[in-house]
């Protein structure tokens, strides 16, 4: 099915195929209502991109042209489901689409993993109200869901993809008591807590947390703005740990039952100018009852230059401008930051920023306020900068950005449909645009990278994954590749199957 | 003090601490019998001043009250998560039994603490796919219900309601708009009307499952509309039986509510100028039965409540200061009670309100204008005030109030001391009691005397086995009535009720 028919050629100037099909709940095989469909042609196949959703008894039918798609369902609280994916997290086979063909396909959508547990005290009691986090069992670690303990200390984490997590429960005052954060098996140390192996659509029962008593402090933060107003502008202060995020709309708030450590504090309120904001933003390390007053202040829109684009890429969309915020908490969501005359206005504090990539051109260099130049040496992934008085970023980018492009076949074959994934080995992958660029081949199983800098990669293809990371790359014997600056490098590949 | 002095404190020390009575013993969860740490133990004498002292239990959950003089206690825990307990209380809401120690004595004691109740359940779509982040709403079983409290569902559209003191509830998932498809209110038992819910009873220790909610797919509406800002700061509110939802605003006061169910709807918008220490506000009673996109809300100053107090003879009388309370009547709750500071004129948020005057043994309110006036007075008693609006709002109070007084006697027929008696207002509606029930402890002959009555018919009940009983349980005691008149005094001697 997946291998290329020479009569697709053809397929654009035949009349309209029809697909019919249904999504399920994989537990338990009842139909999914409302949930999204996408059928993505894989190009030069002559299909055309559809969407459409399954009416009440979770069916849906697509008249299209014929064509090689691609078929996914989305709809929250599942994963993504592809046609025809042989694990939850291996990408969708492709789907022939022919005029006289009937088919009938049924996409099983499956849901995230959970932990549940019970916060107790030293008599097995459960405890109330104390907030516990997940984290992805990586160093440093990384919070991936947290949730609140009720009345009986009973807590579920859901929304988790599967892999090794710890567990710990957060800072609390509780009846007297000071508590700090605690991993479970009454530990603050995580290389010592107890790990817990989730996997998909499956729920890891008891797992039990014993806060440890510890002392624990007071912050009392004012924020204070410069523009007062009236009425005075609503200031939203957020304090950020390793462990959370607190949100709290006021100017004058004391957060307690904080453990010692170090914290951001982020404040900010609108101000006079519609197009500028008042915040502020301090780290700080806390290891007694303390008081910080922060004093907002109008941040000018922060400026953006690309040296080395020609004028029009600027204005025509071309360029994509991709920013996250950083925070001891983690990464926030990337976002394309939408820029008026090169300009963009900005939260306070630490970011990172990138370009998508654009065909042809590389970035060469990076500089900001509050930037340094990362150890791996390359600027063409995400880029550190502190954002505190607007100022001014730039990318420098180079036109001299190599291609990389070859056949992926199967058996002599070549494949369609199928997913490339390329990995830049030189840059760190926390600085990594995505673990890997992805791209899939098209009908005569051809791929394409372009605007790919100098240096060291990786590249596999295979449907076994959806985005593998360093290690299944290394697994499955990823051809590895230099590329030097300026060149088209050919590299056919054979398509990777887990036997 | 001299050498001599202190020797004989010492002594007279050593010697009272010799007859001291002690109450010790060990606070356990009353399933699992776990020891409950840092729970907080509450004695207090049975006489008056009750002279209570309190101190936590170590982490083996042991208390330990010493140097106690010779005479009779109550002990009582608390724990948070953990329902209170009287020790010696037969069931969760009767009076725990009072400890009688000579001197010397040492009682010893197990004190075990129940969990509150909890309601659990799925919420699913047609297809009995759960349904995520719905929120669902607990309610009291009364007509109409009142909003306790809500909880959304998780990826797996399944919720939980925490925390419930035994009794009959109601539950109902919420309005919710998915992508593609939006659910009306659905009471349990999936009905949109009360009258067909289902009441669910809860009990402490025991979680009630599988409540599913298969709600009715139907269309939501949009609200949204403008506020005249006037250079202030606006906040808009929309409220329902289902609860009060907030309004996004732009800097125009243009506001926009999520989607809400077809039904009644008050629409507050309120305007605060910190420079001009001014408040306005506007309010609507709004239908929503189509999307509702032009609504204009233009607040206007406060309005204001003028209050009068005259006695029968329609002389005025003057009120001590916070002898009048207030509270704010949403459709979904009431609001939190206040007291009036100064009763002349106060200024008030428009929208519905309860007024009532507090009880006293010298007056009680007769009547209530503007208001019922066939109804009882001595209560809430509802007042509506529309936007800009000034109102005067008259009590006629009684100076001579009604007394019911009595004896009450154990099933030997012997005086009975210290027994509660509970008095119920049988006609005053229940939502409008200020208090649900007023008690007094009969003296040691058994003698018990209740003053400061309205004029009505009223319940009495003399019964240990109650902390505080509730209509329900005053009808299956089999409660006396008994019909007072304005400064009439009645007596009525009561049998000791005793659950069997």
């Amino acid at each position: 099915m997946r291998k290329a028919l020479p009569w697709l050629l053809l397929a654009a100037s035949l009349p309209a195929a029809t697909l019919r099909g249904t999504v399920v709940e994989n537990l338990t095989g009842h139909p999914l209502a409302h949930t999204s469909v996408l059928l993505e042609p894989v190009p030069g196949s002559g299909g055309v991109r559809v969407t459409g959703r399954t009416n009440r008894y979770g069916l849906f039918e697509f008249t299209t042209k014929p064509g090689i798609y691609i078929l996914q369902a989305t709809r929250p609280p599942f994963l993504t489901a592809y046609y025809g994916q042989k694990r939850w997290n291996s990408a969708g086979m492709p789907l022939t689409i022919t005029e006289s063909d009937s088919q009938f396909v049924t996409i099983r959508m499956m849901r995230y993993g959970a932990i549940n547990g019970t916060v107790v005290d030293e008599n097995d009691v459960g405890q109330t109200g104390f907030a516990v986090a997940a984290y992805k069992n990586t160093r440093p670690l990384q919070l991936a869901a947290n949730a609140i303990a009720d009345e009986r200390g009973v807590y579920r984490i859901y929304g988790l993809l599967p892999g090794d997590y710890i567990v710990r429960s957060l800072g609390k005052d509780l009846e007297g008591v000071g508590y700090k954060p605690t991993f479970a098996r009454e530990t603050d140390e995580p290389d010592q807590a107890h790990q817990v192996d989730v996997d998909i659509e499956e729920e890891e029962r008891g797992v039990k947390l014993r806060p440890l008593p510890g002392q624990l402090f007071k912050l009392t933060v004012t924020a204070t703005p410069t523009d007062p107003g009236d009425p005075p502008p609503p200031v939203i202060m957020t304090l950020v740990s390793d462990m959370s995020r607190q949100v709290i709309k006021s100017g004058s708030h004391t957060f307690s039952g904080l453990p010692a450590g170090d914290y951001e504090i982020f404040a900010e309120a609108p101000s006079y100018s519609p197009d500028q904001k008042q915040a502020a933003y301090e780290r700080i390390h806390l290891a007694k009852d303390n008081s910080v007053s922060l004093i907002l202040r109008r941040i000018p829109p922060v400026t953006f230059q690309f040296e080395g684009l020609p004028t029009q890429a600027l204005n025509d969309g071309t360029v994509k401008l991709l920013g996250r915020r950083k925070d001891l908490a983690g990464s926030h969501d990337t976002q394309v930051i939408p820029l008026s005359d090169h300009r963009a206005t900005l939260a306070v504090g630490p970011w990172e920023f990138a370009v998508a990539p654009i065909e042809g051109y590389y970035v060469a260099r990076f500089s900001g306020v509050g930037s340094y130049r990362p150890q791996d040496k390359s600027f063409d992934g995400w880029n550190a900068d502190l954002v505190i008085y607007g100022g001014s970023v730039r990318f420098s980018m180079s036109s001299s950005a190599s291609s990389l492009h070859g056949t992926v076949s199967d058996g002599g074959d070549p494949v369609a449909g199928a997913p490339v994934f390329l990995e830049p080995m030189d840059i760190d992958p926390a600085r990594r645009l995505t673990d890997n660029y992805v791209t899939i081949t098209d009908v005569h199983g051809q791929y394409h990278f372009g605007s790919l800098g100098p240096g060291k990669y990786r590249v596999l293809s295979s449907f076994e994954y959806q985005m593998p990371d360093s290690k299944t790359m290394e697994n499955a014997h990823a051809k590895e590749l230099q590329i030097d600056v300026h060149t088209d490098t050919g590299a056919d590949l054979d398509l990777y199957v887990i036997r | 003090m001299s050498q001599a002095a202190q020797k004989t404190f010492l002594a007279a020390l050593a010697a009272a601490s010799l007859h001291a009575a002690a109450i010790r013993g060990m606070v356990v969860e009353n399933q699992s019998g776990y020891p409950l740490a840092r729970a907080t133990v509450m004695l207090e004498t049975v006489q008056n001043p009750p002279d209570p002292k309190s101190l936590r239990t170590n982490l083996s959950g042991i208390f330990e009250f010493t140097g106690l003089p010779a005479g009779t206690y109550r002990i009582s825990a608390a724990k948070l998560g953990f329902a209170p307990v009287q020790y010696g209380q037969k069931r969760w809401f009767s009076p725990g039994m009072p400890i009688a120690l000579s001197a010397g004595d040492t009682a010893d004691l197990t004190i075990r603490m129940p969990r509150y109740g909890g309601i659990s359940g799925t919420v699913f779509d047609e297809n009995d796919v759960g349904l995520p982040d719905h929120e669902v709403g607990v309610y009291t079983n009364t007509r109409p219900p009142r909003l306790l409290a809500h909880a959304p569902t998780d990826d797996r559209g399944v919720y939980r309601l925490g925390s419930l003191r035994p009794g009959k509830y109601l539950i109902r998932s919420l309005a919710k708009s998915y992508d593609d498809e939006s659910y009306l209110p659905t009471f349990y038992g999936d009905s949109p009307l009360v009258d067909e819910a289902h009441a669910i009873e809860v009990k402490l220790d025991e979680e009630v499952e599988h409540m599913d909610f298969h709600p009715a797919p139907g269309r939501l509406f949009t609200i949204s509309g403008r506020i005249n800002t006037i250079q202030g700061s606006p906040v808009v509110t929309l409220s329902s039986d289902t609860g009060t939802e907030m309004a996004t605003i732009d800097g125009q006061g243009n506001f926009t509510f999520k989607p809400v169910a077809p039904g009644q709807y008050e629409l507050l918008g309120v305007v605060t100028s910190e420079r001009a220490r001014s408040r306005w506000a506007a309010f609507q009673t709004i239908t929503v039965d189509r999307d509702l996109s032009s609504l204009y809300l233009n607040p206007s100053a406060l309005p204001t409540v003028q209050f009068d107090f005259v006695d029968t003879a329609g002389h005025p009388v003057t009120m001590p200061e916070g002898s009048v309370m207030l509270r704010r009547k949403e459709p979904a709750a009431e609001g939190q009670t206040q007291d009036v500071k100064a009763p002349d004129a106060i200024t008030l948020l428009p929208g519905r309100w309860e007024v009532a005057v507090k009880p006293a043994s010298t007056y009680s309110a007769v009547k209530f204008e503007p208001g019922d006036s066939a109804g009882r007075a001595d209560g809430w008693n509802e007042i509506v005030l529309p936007q800009g609006s000034k109102t005067t709002a008259r009590f006629v109070l009684s100076l001579q109030p009604a007394t019911i007084a009595g004896m009450v006697k154990n099933p030997n027929g012997e005086a009975l001391a210290g027994v509660p008696v509970f008095v119920e207002p049988y006609d005053l509606e229940p939502r409008k009691r200020i208090e649900p029930m007023r008690w007094v402890i009969a003296d040691a002959q058994g003698h018990y005397q209740v003053s400061g009555l309205a004029a009505g018919a009223y319940r009495l009940l003399a019964s240990f086995d109650y902390e505080m009983p509730d209509s329900e349980q005053m009808a299956a005691a089999d409660a006396k009535t008994v019909q007072v008149e304005d400064g009439a005094r009645a007596t009525l001697d009561l049998a000791e009720f005793v659950i069997h």
